[in-house]
C-alpha cells in the first residue's frame, strides 16, 4: 500500500489533474464571493441588472448539462458493474464460430508445411529441416486442436482473481459509485452562513459539472478498458490456433508472438484494474478522513468559522469533507487505471515476451477510444494529454493510431534496412550474380527487386526461363540497333558535295600549314649543319620527312574523299532512315527494357552464403601449396570431378600467387593467358563453348564441370578483378555486368576498362609495375607445345602513355628487366611503323653505337641489355625450391 | 592428397638445406641481393615463397640464432620486410600480429604503399564478413602497437597517435575536412617535419580504412565494370565512374619481329654458353635467355 501511494504520489497525472481542479474551483469560488468582499461592492449595481439575466441563463445551461451527465454517469457505473461480472468469455457465439474456421485453416497448413519442410530437407536449408522443425510441428499439431480449451483455462484463472474483487463491490449496484463520486452532494447546499447570490449559484452548478464531466471520463476509461479486454480475450482466443502453429513455425511466430503477449497482458489487466476499483470503493472515504480537517486553507474566499466546515462556495461537493473524498477517489482510481496498465506490462514480460511500445500503445489507444466522444473537448483533451505523459497511457485515439502508424513505419523502416543490409552483402559478396542485384543501381534497388513477387516468379519457372525470356528481349531491342548501326556506318561511308568541300578545305589547309613548317625548319636544319651541329639538324631533317609524309597522307585523304561523294538525294534518304530507326530503337528500349528487368533472376542468399563457406573450406585445405603447376594438376582433377567449390577455391588461389596464367596456359593453352583465355575456360567449365572453341581445340569439351554461365562467369570475374592486384593487366576485365548479368567483354571493351584502371595510378607506377602479363599474353601451340608471347592492346596504351620526353627519360629507373626483355622483340617493328612520336630530352649512347636523343624503344632496349643474371636463378639459389619460379618464361 | 604429402616432405628436406647454410657468408650475400630485388619488384609471390623457406630453416636452427644475435637479427629484419611484401598471402594472425608490432617497419622499404597491399589481401577473402572481421582485428589491435612512430615529438607512439586522433576527431568515420584541420595542426602546433607528418597520414589513412564494412558500398572493394544505358562504369566505393573512351596508335607489332639484330644476339648467347661449365648458374642464365629468344620468335600474328 505504501508503495502504491508513493506511485500515486509520484504520478505527476493525479496530482496534476487534482491540483488544476482544486485550482479552478478555488478561482471560481473566489470569483463568486467577491459580492461580499468591499472592493467587489462597486459591481453589485451592474449585477441586478442585466448581470442577473446572464446567471440566469447560464445557471439553466449548466443545469441541463449536469443533469445530462449525471444520467450518462449513472448508466456507465451500471455498465461498468455489469461489465466486470462478465465472465462467460469463451462461450460466445463469435469465439465457438471463429475458432473452428481458425483451427481448420491451421489443420490445412500443416500439409503446406510439411511440402515446405520436404523441399529444405532437399535443399539442405537447415532453418526448415525435418530434423529441427517436424518435432515441435507433431507436437502442436495436437495443441491446436486444444487451443480453445487452453485459453479458455488460462482465461478462467485470471478471472477468478478479477471477480473476488469485483463481487466485493458488485453487490451494492452502482450506489457505491454514487456515494463515493459525491455526486448527490454536487447540487445540494452546504447550509452556512454565507451569502447565496445569482452568481454564486452559477459558479456551483458549473463546478458541478466540471466535477460531473472528470467522474464520467474517469468511469468510461475503466469502462472502455474492461470491454475491450472482453473483446480481445474473444479474438485472441478465437486466433489461439495460429499461436501453437507459430510455436512450431518460426515464419509464423513473428506475428503469433505478438497475439500471445497481448493475450497474456490482457489476463493480467482485468484481476488488476477490478483490484483498484474496490480498493478505490472500499478504503476512499476512510482515507479521505485520514487527512484530516483544515488540509484545505480557503482564499479570501473561503469561509472558516470557529469549527465549522471550510467550504469554498455554496456547494456542498466543496465543503472539506465532500471534496477530499472526491478527490480521493477520483484519484485512486486514476492511479488505479495507471498501475493496472504497467502491472499489465510487466506480467507480459513475466510471461517472458515483454510488450513492446507499439502494443501498449496500440492497446490503450482501442482501449481508451471512447474518450473523445465525451464532447467536452477542451477539458478532455487536456485530460488525456496530461495521463499520456504521466501513464504512457494514451487515451486520444487520433493520436493513439498516429503514434501506432508511426511505429509501424518504424518496425517497416528498420526491417527495410535489414533488408538492405542484406542487399548490400549480396552486392559485395564477390562480382557473382548477387553483385548483379546492387551493381545495377542503389542497394536500394536490389533489396526492391528480391523482395518482390520476381522472386516467386523465379521458384516458380525457374531462372533458366527467365534468362530465356531475357534474351528473347534483347534481341528485340539488339534487331533495329544492329540496323541502325549498318545506316550509320553506311552514312559515314559517304558524303554530300558540301560535306566533301568543307573536309577537304580543312584538309588542304594542313597541308599548307606542313608546307609552311617544312620551309622554315629546311632553313633551320641548314643552319645547324652550317654550324656543326649535326644532331640537330640530323633531328630536324626527321621532323621535316615526318611532316612531308603527312602531307603526303592528307594528299591521299582528300583523293579518298573524292570517291565517296554521291548525290544529295541518297543523302537525304540516308538521314531520314536514320532518324526513324533511332526513333525505333528508342521505342523498342522503352517496351523492352522494362521487360528484360523484370527477368532478372533472383540471387539465392543461403545458396551463395553456403558456397562461400564451401570454397573457404577448400581454400584452407590448399593454402600451403605454393607449387603452380601442382594446383594447376589438382584443377585438372578438381574439373574432371565436378567439383565446383574446389574448382573455384584452386582458381582463386592461384590466382592469389599470380599464378593463373598458368591455368590458361595449360588448360585453354591457344587463347592464351589473357582475358580471351580466361573466357574461354569459363566457357569451358560451364559447357558454353562456341563454335570456333571447338574448333581450334576440340579437347576443350573435356573441361564441362557442370557449372551455371553465370555462377562460372562469377569466378571469371573475381579472377579478373584479382589480376588488377598482381599486374596481370591483359587478364582483367575479361567481364562486365549488364542488366544484373555478367557478360564476356569485347576487345575495345577490355582494352577501355584495363587501361581507365591502370591509367589511374599514372605512367610512372605502371612503369615500375608492370611486368609481361601487364602488356600482354603467352599463347601455347597445343600440338608442339611452344610458346608464344604476344604484345595486346593494353600493352600498347602502356607504351603510348610512356611515350613522352619525362617517361623516356625515367625508362631506365623505372620499368623493370624482365618486362623490357619481353618487349624487345616487337620495337623494330613499332619503329618501321612510326608508333613512337616522341624523344628523350637527353642525348646519349644508343643500343646501336650511335650518340642521339633516344625514343621509348631505345630506353627499352638499353634496359633490356642491363639484365645481366637472371633473377629466377638468384632465387632458386637461394631457396633451392626445385621448380623453377620463372619457368614459364 | 597423396601429392600434398611429398610436396610437404619435400620442402622439409629443403628446408634443412637452407638451414645448414644459413650461417655462410656467401648465403647471406646472395639472400640480400634475392630480397633487394624482391622488393624492388614488389615481389609478392616470391617474398611468400622465401619468407615460408627462412622461416621454416630458422625453426630448425633457432638455439643457435638466439645464440648468434647479428645475424639473428638480420634474419630477423629480411622476414619482417618480407611479410610486408608478401601481405595479400599472408594468414589474418599474421597480419594482425605484423600490424600490432611491426607496423612502423613499412616505413623501412621505399614507395610501400599498405593500403593497397590490404586492399589485395581483402580482394583474396571470398566472405565479406571474413574480410570485416580481419578489418576489425586490425583496427582493434592497432590500438595497442607500442612502436615509435615519430621521434622528438609529445607523442611517440602508434597507439599514442591513435588515441590523439580519436580524441579530436572521434571514433566514427571522421570528417575530411577536419581530418585535414587535424593534419595541418601538426605541422603548425607540434611542429613535425614533413617525414614524419607522412608517417602520420599514412597511419590514420589505414585506420581510417578499416571503419568502412566490405558490406557497404564505401567499403566494398572490388571495382566491377557494369554497363548501364549502353554506357561503360566502373562501381568504386560506391560510386559509377564513366569509362572513356581510348585511342591505340594503329600498328601491326601484336607479334614479335624475328629481326636481324635479335638473331645475332641470339647467336652471340649460343657461342657465350660454351665458355661456361655445365650446371654453372652463368650456364643456366644464358641458356634461359637463348630459350626465351627461341619461344619468343616463333609466334604466329594474331591480327588486331
Amino acid at each position: 500500500m505504501r508503495e502504491f501511494l508513493s506511485k500515486i504520489k509520484k504520478s505527476k497525472t493525479a496530482i496534476f489533474c487534482i491540483a488544476t481542479f482544486c485550482i479552478f474551483s478555488f478561482l471560481i469560488g473566489n470569483f463568486s464571493f467577491a459580492e461580499t468582499n468591499p472592493a467587489a461592492a462597486a459591481g453589485g449595481a451592474v449585477l441586478d441588472g442585466v448581470g442577473l439575466a446572464v446567471a440566469t441563463l447560464l445557471s439553466w445551461i449548466a443545469w441541463a448539462f449536469t443533469i445530462v451527465f449525471g444520467l450518462l454517469l449513472t448508466l456507465l457505473v451500471q455498465i461498468l458493474v455489469n461489465v466486470a461480472q462478465f465472465s462467460n468469455i469463451i462461450n460466445v457465439a463469435a469465439v465457438e464460430k471463429g475458432w473452428i474456421i481458425v483451427r481448420d485453416l491451421c489443420n490445412m497448413s500443416f500439409i503446406l508445411i510439411l511440402l515446405i519442410i520436404a523441399f529444405a530437407t532437399i535443399l539442405r536449408q537447415e532453418n526448415y529441416s525435418a530434423k529441427k522443425i517436424l518435432p515441435k510441428l507433431l507436437l502442436m499439431a495436437v495443441l491446436i486442436n486444444f487451443s480453445k480449451t487452453i485459453f479458455g483455462l488460462l482465461i478462467d484463472f485470471s478471472q477468478v482473481v478479477m471477480l473476488t474483487f469485483v463481487n466485493g463491490f458488485a453487490q451494492n449496484g452502482p450506489g457505491n459509485f454514487i456515494a463515493m463520486f459525491q455526486t448527490d452532494k454536487i447540487m445540494t447546499m452546504w447550509g452556512g452562513k454565507g451569502d447565496v447570490s445569482s452568481w454564486s449559484i452559477v459558479v456551483a452548478i458549473i463546478t458541478g459539472v466540471i466535477a460531473l464531466i472528470i467522474t464520467n471520463i474517469v468511469v468510461l476509461v475503466m469502462l472502455a478498458i474492461l470491454v475491450m479486454r472482453i473483446i480481445m480475450l474473444w479474438v485472441y482466443t478465437i486466433l489461439s490456433p495460429l499461436v501453437f502453429l507459430g510455436f512450431a513455425f518460426p515464419p509464423v511466430q513473428n506475428y503469433t508472438k505478438e497475439i500471445w503477449e497481448d493475450f497474456n497482458k490482457q489476463l493480467v489487466v482485468g484481476p488488476v484494474l477490478a483490484f483498484f476499483l474496490w480498493l478505490a470503493l472500499a478504503t476512499a472515504s476512510d482515507s479521505s478522513n485520514k487527512l484530516g480537517s483544515g488540509a484545505m486553507i480557503s482564499g479570501a474566499g473561503g469561509t472558516a468559522v470557529g469549527g465549522e466546515q471550510v467550504c469554498a462556495g455554496i456547494s456542498k461537493l466543496f465543503c472539506e469533507g465532500e471534496f477530499q473524498t472526491f478527490i480521493i477517489t477520483i484519484g485512486l482510481l486514476m492511479g488505479g487505471l495507471m498501475v493496472a496498465q504497467k502491472a499489465g506490462g510487466a506480467a507480459g514480460s513475466i510471461a517472458g515476451k515483454g510488450m513492446s511500445l507499439a502494443q501498449s500503445t496500440l492497446k490503450a489507444g482501442g482501449i481508451m477510444a471512447a474518450s473523445p466522444l465525451l464532447g467536452a473537448k477542451a477539458l478532455a483533451g487536456f485530460t488525456v494529454d496530461k495521463i499520456h505523459q504521466g501513464t504512457g497511457v494514451d487515451l486520444n485515439l487520433p493520436r493513439a493510431w498516429k503514434v501506432l502508424q508511426e511505429r509501424r513505419a518504424d518496425i517497416k523502416k528498420q526491417r527495410y534496412a535489414l533488408g538492405q543490409q542484406k542487399a548490400g552483402q549480396v552486392m559485395a559478396g564477390g562480382n557473382s550474380l548477387h553483385g548483379a542485384l546492387a551493381m545495377t543501381g542503389s542497394p536500394g534497388d536490389a533489396w526492391d527487386q528480391i523482395t518482390t513477387l520476381k522472386g516467386i516468379r523465379q521458384r516458380i519457372m525457374g531462372g533458366k526461363y527467365m534468362e530465356g525470356k531475357r534474351g528473347e528481349y534483347q534481341t528485340k531491342i539488339e534487331a533495329p540497333g544492329k540496323e541502325l548501326k549498318t545506316l550509320e556506318e553506311e552514312r559515314a561511308g559517304v558524303l554530300s558535295s558540301a560535306e566533301f568541300e568543307g573536309q577537304k578545305t580543312s584538309r588542304e589547309v594542313k597541308i599548307e600549314e606542313a608546307e609552311n613548317q617544312i620551309i622554315s625548319k629546311t632553313a633551320e636544319a641548314k643552319t645547324a649543319q652550317d654550324a656543326g651541329d649535326f644532331t640537330k639538324a640530323r633531328t630536324l631533317n626527321n621532323e621535316i620527312d615526318g611532316l612531308k609524309k603527312e602531307q603526303e597522307e592528307k594528299r591521299a585523304e582528300i583523293a579518298d574523299l573524292g570517291g565517296k561523294v554521291v548525290s544529295d538525294d541518297k543523302i537525304t534518304s540516308l538521314n531520314s532512315q536514320i532518324a526513324k530507326k533511332t526513333g525505333e530503337v528508342e521505342a523498342a528500349k522503352k517496351e523492352y527494357q522494362p521487360k528484360i528487368d523484370k527477368n532478372i533472376p533472383m540471387y539465392n542468399f543461403e545458396a551463395k552464403g553456403a558456397e562461400a563457406k564451401a570454397v573457404g573450406e577448400e581454400a584452407s585445405k590448399i593454402k600451403d601449396i605454393d607449387d603452380a603447376s601442382e594446383l594447376v594438376r589438382m584443377l585438372e582433377g578438381a574439373i574432371a570431378a565436378k567439383e565446383k567449390s574446389r574448382i573455384k577455391a584452386i582458381s582463386r588461389k592461384l590466382t592469389a600467387d599470380a599464378n593463373d596464367n598458368e591455368i590458361f596456359e595449360k588448360l585453354t593453352p591457344t587463347a592464351g593467358s589473357g582475358y580471351e583465355g580466361m573466357q574461354q575456360f569459363i566457357r569451358a567449365i560451364s559447357g558454353t563453348l562456341n563454335e570456333k572453341d571447338l574448333a581450334a581445340n576440340p579437347s576443350l569439351k573435356n573441361l564441362n564441370a557442370g557449372f551455371d554461365p553465370q555462377e562460372a562467369m562469377s569466378l571469371g570475374a573475381q579472377m579478373a578483378e584479382m589480376n588488377k592486384k598482381t599486374n596481370h593487366w591483359e587478364a582483367t576485365a575479361a567481364y562486365e555486368m549488364k542488366d544484373g548479368q555478367w557478360e564476356e567483354t569485347d576487345a575495345e571493351s577490355h582494352a577501355k576498362i584495363a587501361s581507365t584502371e591502370f591509367g589511374k595510378n599514372g605512367p610512372r607506377a605502371n612503369a615500375k609495375n608492370f611486368n609481361r602479363l601487364a602488356m600482354g599474353k603467352h599463347i601455347v601451340d597445343p600440338a608442339t607445345g611452344e610458346k608464344s608471347y604476344e604484345l595486346a592492346d593494353v600493352g600498347l596504351i602502356a607504351l603510348q602513355s610512356w611515350d613522352n620526353p619525362t617517361s623516356i627519360d625515367r625508362m631506365l629507373e623505372d620499368m623493370t628487366e624482365s618486362n623490357a626483355k619481353f618487349l624487345v622483340p616487337f620495337l623494330k617493328k613499332l619503329e618501321d611503323e612510326k608508333f613512337f612520336k616522341t624523344r628523350g630530352p637527353k642525348e646519349m649512347i644508343l643500343s646501336d653505337g650511335s650518340k642521339g636523343y633516344p625514343n621509348l624503344a631505345d630506353m627499352i632496349r638499353l634496359k633490356a641489355n642491363e639484365a645481366k643474371v637472371d633473377f629466377s636463378e638468384q632465387f632458386e639459389n637461394v631457396t633451392r625450391v626445385r621448380e623453377k619460379v620463372n619457368k614459364k618464361v | 592428397m597423396e601429392i600434398s604429402n611429398n610436396t610437404t616432405k619435400n620442402q622439409t628436406i629443403k628446408n634443412i638445406g637452407i638451414a645448414n647454410r644459413l650461417f655462410d657468408d656467401d648465403y647471406l650475400e646472395s639472400l640480400k641481393k634475392v630480397f633487394d630485388i624482391i622488393v624492388r619488384n614488389n615481389d609478392v609471390k616470391h617474398a611468400q615463397i622465401l619468407l615460408k623457406v627462412l622461416v621454416a630453416a630458422m625453426a630448425v636452427r633457432k638455439s643457435e640464432l638466439e645464440a648468434n644475435k647479428e645475424i639473428n637479427d638480420f634474419y630477423k629484419k629480411i622476414v619482417i620486410k618480407l611479410k610486408f611484401i608478401a601481405l595479400p598471402l599472408l594468414d589474418d594472425e599474421d597480419i594482425i600480429d605484423l600490424v600490432k608490432n611491426y607496423f612502423v617497419w613499412q616505413f623501412r622499404l621505399p614507395d610501400y604503399d599498405i593500403m593497397e597491399k590490404l586492399s589485395t589481401k581483402l580482394l583474396n577473402i571470398l566472405a565479406l564478413e571474413d574480410r570485416d572481421k580481419l578489418k576489425a582485428g586490425l583496427k582493434r589491435e592497432i590500438l595497442n602497437n607500442r612502436e615509435m612512430i615519430t621521434s622528438r615529438a609529445e607523442i611517440r607512439t602508434v597507439a599514442g597517435w591513435l588515441k590523439n586522433y580519436i580524441s579530436k576527431l572521434g571514433l566514427g568515420i571522421a570528417d575530411n575536412l577536419k581530418r585535414t584541420q587535424y593534419l595541418v595542426d601538426l605541422t603548425k602546433i607540434k611542429g613535425l617535419d614533413e617525414h614524419y607528418i607522412k608517417r602520420l597520414k599514412t597511419l590514420f589513412n589505414f585506420y581510417e580504412s578499416l571503419k568502412f564494412s566490405s558490406l557497404t558500398p564505401l567499403g566494398f572493394d572490388e571495382e566491377t565494370p557494369i554497363v548501364i544505358d549502353e554506357k561503360l562504369y566502373i562501381f568504386r566505393r560506391g560510386e559509377l565512374e564513366p569509362v572513356g573512351e581510348v585511342k591505340i596508335r594503329q600498328t601491326t607489332a601484336s607479334a614479335p619481329a624475328a629481326n636481324k639484330n635479335e638473331v645475332q644476339e641470339s647467336e652471340a648467347l649460343r657461342q657465350m654458353v660454351s665458355q661456361y661449365p655445365v650446371g654453372s648458374l652463368e650456364r643456366k642464365a644464358v641458356e634461359e635467355e637463348i630459350a626465351k629468344l627461341k619461344t619468343g620468335g616463333g609466334s604466329k600474328k594474331i591480327g588486331r
